[in-house]
């Protein structure tokens, strides 16, 4: 267990909604580190946020999930020390925005971007662990390239069939249909939503359904995925907040959706593969294992033992 | 952009929460009724026995849950670590009437058979040695001090099935949770089952006796609640019902991190050997 004298602090990199986030610097090895500091609440005690992150990130070892070095606790503070990344996905899009015009990223990295994003995303799934705050913010590259997956603090462990899901969870733009209309039995299709949407935000630099508040949200939604129906998906009908008078849309071709706002063409796979992502049937959608099954991904699998 | 947190309090619980109870006279903090304050005893205490003799030479006996289970049960538990990738429960507890389903298991019985165990454990620590006669508040040890900071100045009163219950009562909670205590109660124990002291001595830190169970489980259920639930109360209300100051209680969660290791995830597999243990130590009682 560490102690905190052996990190310099040096300069602050973000305020999270729970934490206060530090560049820090290791003493005695040198190494850069992200010193992460949650207060402790008088009224709430350890906040259930930190509890969550900590337990679940010491059993998350992955080259694509940020690795959590150590816990620093005094009576009122605990610090997290993770390792340092250089910058989040959200952040290094924004870089690259002109004028007011966001640019997508080139196609290779947006594949080999998605395809990290799915591995630690798999890695979550075997362990039994659901992110569920999937967003370009929680997703930290470095300069070598390598893109991996923080912020646990919504994360949760999944398994035993028990009623105490939430469909509070997961950042509105990046929230799944199904979790929109009240789902509370949703499992690991909920993050590969989030993964569809951020992955057509890679494409063209903005965010695919924008929404202001969950109403407008699911009409985003459907305005282009079409309105589901029950042949559709079987018990739509039966969601808590399914809304019977919604006005009924027919899919938009998503590729004609996407095509204005880059360059370089869209082809069939990976058309076909960001459908698999944005099912509005969760168990339609694909997993993080067939995901990376997919012949979008052939030159990279081709070449993994 | 919004970060929706799950709620803190448990407005919309799916477990059904006693209604109106936030005015229940029982926990209301005038009201002295030993309801309210659940650790109110006479001054009968171990523990003030204990700071008279600050020595810590004798070891605990650190019963582990596992050791009180029936042997047949230890065995199976052990045929189950080395067969860890069988994952069918049916299988795993060896027969189908030890097989404890955990999402559909009565939590009030759940309860009993918990009492039952624990019960058993502590009874077995306070009878091994005087437990609390090497506790001391005046330790330096500082590994030590996570341990003594479950021990208050007396022994509690209630027994530990009213306890759970008037927990469950006002801050209800699943299945889970519960067999999850077990768990943390267990590799706690098997920590500082065996602990070497800066004399190079080996003692046995901690076991569950009367003085810390009460303690142990209000924590516990605090802390497990927060990492496995999206529904959960604030500390205040836990601290209330477990019959503890808050400050002690935000005091006591640190500590309880810090035994666990900050570890709290407890997979499936494991959780099913547990519930299926304990339904067999029940059934064989």
């Amino acid at each position: 267990m560490s102690s905190s004298s052996q990190f310099k602090q040096l300069e602050k990199l973000g305020n999270g909604t729970y934490a206060t986030v530090y560049k820090g610097l290791n003493k005695t090895t040198g190494v850069y580190v992200a010193l992460k500091e949650v207060k402790l609440d008088s009224e709430e005690g350890t906040p259930s946020t930190a509890i969550r992150e900590i337990s679940l990130m010491k059993e998350l070892k992955h080259e694509n999930i940020v690795r959590l070095y150590d816990v620093i606790h005094t009576e009122n503070k605990l610090t997290l020390v993770f390792e340092f990344m250089d910058n989040d996905l959200k952040k290094y899009m924004d870089s690259r925005t002109v004028g007011n015009t966001p640019r997508g990223l080139e196609l290779n990295l947006v594949k080999y971007f998605q395809w990290q994003l799915l591995q630690g995303l798999a890695f979550c799934h075997e362990s039994k662990i659901l992110h569920r705050d999937l967003k370009p913010q929680n997703l930290l590259i470095n300069k070598k390239g390598q893109l991996k997956l923080g912020d646990f603090g919504l994360a949760r462990a999944f398994g035993i069939p028990v009623n105490t899901f939430s469909s509070e969870v997961v950042t509105l733009w990046y929230r799944a249909p199904d979790v929109l209309m009240g789902s509370r039995t949703y499992s690991t299709s909920i993050d590969i939503w989030s993964c569809g949407c951020i992955l057509a935000e890679m494409i063209t630099g903005k965010p695919l359904f924008p929404g202001t508040n969950d109403e407008e949200q699911l009409k985003l939604i459907f305005d282009i995925m079409g309105t589901p129906n029950e042949s559709l998906w079987p018990g739509v009908t039966k969601l808590p907040k399914y809304n019977p008078n919604i006005q009924q849309r027919t899919p938009r071709d998503l590729r004609q959706v996407l095509q204005p706002h880059t360059k370089e063409p869209l082809d069939g796979n990976l058309m076909d593969f960001l459908h698999g992502l944005l099912q509005l049937n969760p168990d339609m959608r694909l997993s993080a294992k067939q995901a990376l099954h997919h012949p979008w991904f052939a030159e990279y699998y081709h070449h993994t033992p | 952009m919004e970060l929706n947190s799950p709620p803190r309090r448990a407005t919309t619980s799916p477990i059904n929460i006693p209604t109106g109870n936030r005015r229940d006279p029982i926990l209301e903090p005038h009201s002295h009724s030993f309801k309210t304050d659940p650790f109110s005893s006479n001054n009968s205490s171990l523990v003030s026995k204990a700071s008279a003799n600050p020595s810590l030479e004798s070891p605990f006996s650190s019963k582990s849950l596992l050791d009180c289970l029936p042997v047949q049960a230890i065995k199976k538990s052990l045929e189950l670590e080395s067969n860890s990738h069988d994952l069918d429960a049916k299988t795993a507890g060896g027969n189908q009437e030890n097989v404890l389903n955990i999402a559909d298991f009565s939590t009030d019985e759940l309860i009993q058979m918990i009492s039952a165990l624990l019960n058993r454990i502590v009874t077995a620590n306070d009878e091994y040695a005087e437990i609390s006669q090497q506790v001391s508040k005046d330790n330096q040890d500082e590994l030590l001090a996570p341990i003594l900071a479950f021990y208050g100045k007396s022994v509690p009163e209630i027994s530990v099935v009213q306890y759970l219950e008037r927990i469950q009562k006002y801050c209800p909670t699943t299945n889970d949770i519960f067999l999850s205590l077990l768990v943390y109660f267990d590799r706690i124990s098997k920590k500082y089952g065996h602990f070497s002291d800066r004399n190079a001595h080996t003692k046995q830190m901690f076991g569950m006796d009367s003085g810390n169970i009460h303690r142990l489980l209000i924590t516990g259920i605090t802390i497990c609640t927060k990492f496995l639930s999206d529904f959960f109360y604030s500390n205040s209300r836990y601290a209330k019902v477990g019959g503890i100051s808050l400050q002690e209680l935000n005091h006591l969660e640190l500590q309880f991190l810090v035994l666990c290791d900050f570890k709290l995830l407890v997979s499936v597999e494991e959780m099913q050997k547990y519930a299926n243990l304990l339904y067999k130590f029940w059934n064989d009682r």
